[in-house]
């Protein structure tokens, strides 16, 4: 396949690394409907799902990465360390930088509406391989009723982190391992619950091999609080960005980490 | 062509039940063979339009929406929003290729947009 030849600018209208990587393979694929995110990807020599990864937001984007992408797509030295800087600028803005403040974005406009375990799953399910967009299956697979699929389909294509083409679901999330922080009281304690109920089951269901529930009690120095919450921050994302390298997945995990304290603040304090 | 009302939709907290009224009503035949389990109403008659029975969403009630066919989905729901309607569902492509969008008309009434696909 002919490569369509690079056009991109240091003022083109993206906000970020990203959606400049976004809007150029969109600008391709108009050009030319052949075209598609693996020719993308060869172009900049990059492997196509590390290049999705990036494309989703699910893979940070290292300056390294930025020149190396930035010089294939005929970028200027000075627009890429312009682009770079911009990238550590909104990196050090916000917590855990774009793709954070995205996922918060949405389950702020989600909150009342995406509440149950099994609209994270429906999400995460079409990324797997064997994947049928299916209400029938999907019920299937998640051991709930098609009404639910169907609700909660309805839901997710309504606060826009879902889109159906035809026989393909698209979870347009960007990442649903989001912080609850900006959940209801209410909707938080419905899906705790509902968490609560199914690592039970797993308990009985799942071999331990396939499985992991740990808890731990812990006596700390409150000043130390932060550092452990960015510790957990950063352990979540290296988990995610492990299990998300393979090309091939066939099954859909829940991961929650919990870490509060257990003794009350005297009013002094 | 004009733009005709070509099918309706209960939105229904209990779509079994509803279901069963009315095929226990008017003989009517409920078929959800298809892939998204939707309960297509066959009223059994060539007069009036077909429907169908939706999950409505936990938080909301049961009621009756109309679907317009239109032969632009995405330029009728940018219309629609031109006059003062608010989009509920943006335009989608469903399994077997009929497009179809979900609105809300000024008064706070919905109501949905669709385009015949080639799948049917």
């Amino acid at each position: 396949m002919g490569l369509v030849k690079t056009n991109v600018t240091p003022s083109a209208p993206a906000s970020s690394f990203r959606q400049l990587l976004q809007s150029e393979l969109a600008r391709r694929c108009a050009a030319n409907p052949q075209y598609s995110l693996r020719a993308f990807a060869m172009h900049l020599e990059i492997d196509h799902s590390t290049l999705s990864q990036m494309i989703r937001g699910k893979r940070a984007l290292t300056a390294a990465a930025i020149e190396r992408l930035g010089g294939k797509l005929g970028l200027s030295s000075d627009a890429i360390a312009a682009w770079i800087a911009r990238e550590k600028t909104a990196l050090s803005a916000g917590a855990g930088g774009p793709r954070e403040r995205e996922v918060m974005e949405l389950t702020r406009d989600a909150v009342s509406l995406v509440t149950d375990w099994w609209h994270y799953a429906i999400l995460e399910l079409t990324r797997l391989e064997s994947f049928r967009a299916d209400s029938r299956w999907v019920a299937r697979v998640l051991g709930i009723e098609v009404d639910d699929v169907n609700r909660a389909l309805s839901a997710l294509l309504h606060v826009g982190l879902m889109e159906m083409r035809a026989d393909r679901w698209i979870d347009t999330s960007g990442d649903t391992a989001a912080s609850f922080g900006d959940f209801a009281r209410a909707t938080l304690e419905r899906l705790s619950e509902q968490v609560r109920k199914l690592s039970l089951s797993a308990d009985e269901s799942v071999p331990p091999p396939l499985r992991d529930r740990t808890s731990t009690t812990v006596a700390v120095a409150t000043a130390s609080v932060p550092e452990a919450i960015e510790m957990i921050a950063r352990f979540r994302r290296e988990i995610l960005g492990r299990l998300e390298r393979d090309a091939t997945r066939d099954a859909v995990y829940h991961l929650e980490i919990d870490f509060f304290p257990l003794t009350r603040r005297t009013e002094k304090e | 062509m004009g733009r005709p009302v070509v099918q309706w939709q209960i939105l229904s907290k209990e779509p079994d039940r509803h279901a069963r009224f009315y095929t226990d009503l008017f003989d009517w035949k409920v078929n959800a063979d298809n892939p998204l389990g939707y309960r297509m109403v066959d009223t059994g008659s060539k007069k009036g339009i077909p429907g169908g029975i939706w999950p409505a969403p936990p938080e909301g009630h049961s009621f009756v929406q109309l679907f317009v066919e239109v032969e632009d989905v995405g330029k009728a729901v940018e219309k629609a929003t031109g006059l003062g309607a608010t989009v509920i569902i943006p335009p989608q492509k469903l399994p077997e290729g009929d497009e179809m969008a979900i609105l809300l008309d000024p008064l706070g009434v919905s109501f949905g947009l669709t385009k015949t696909g080639t799948g049917r």
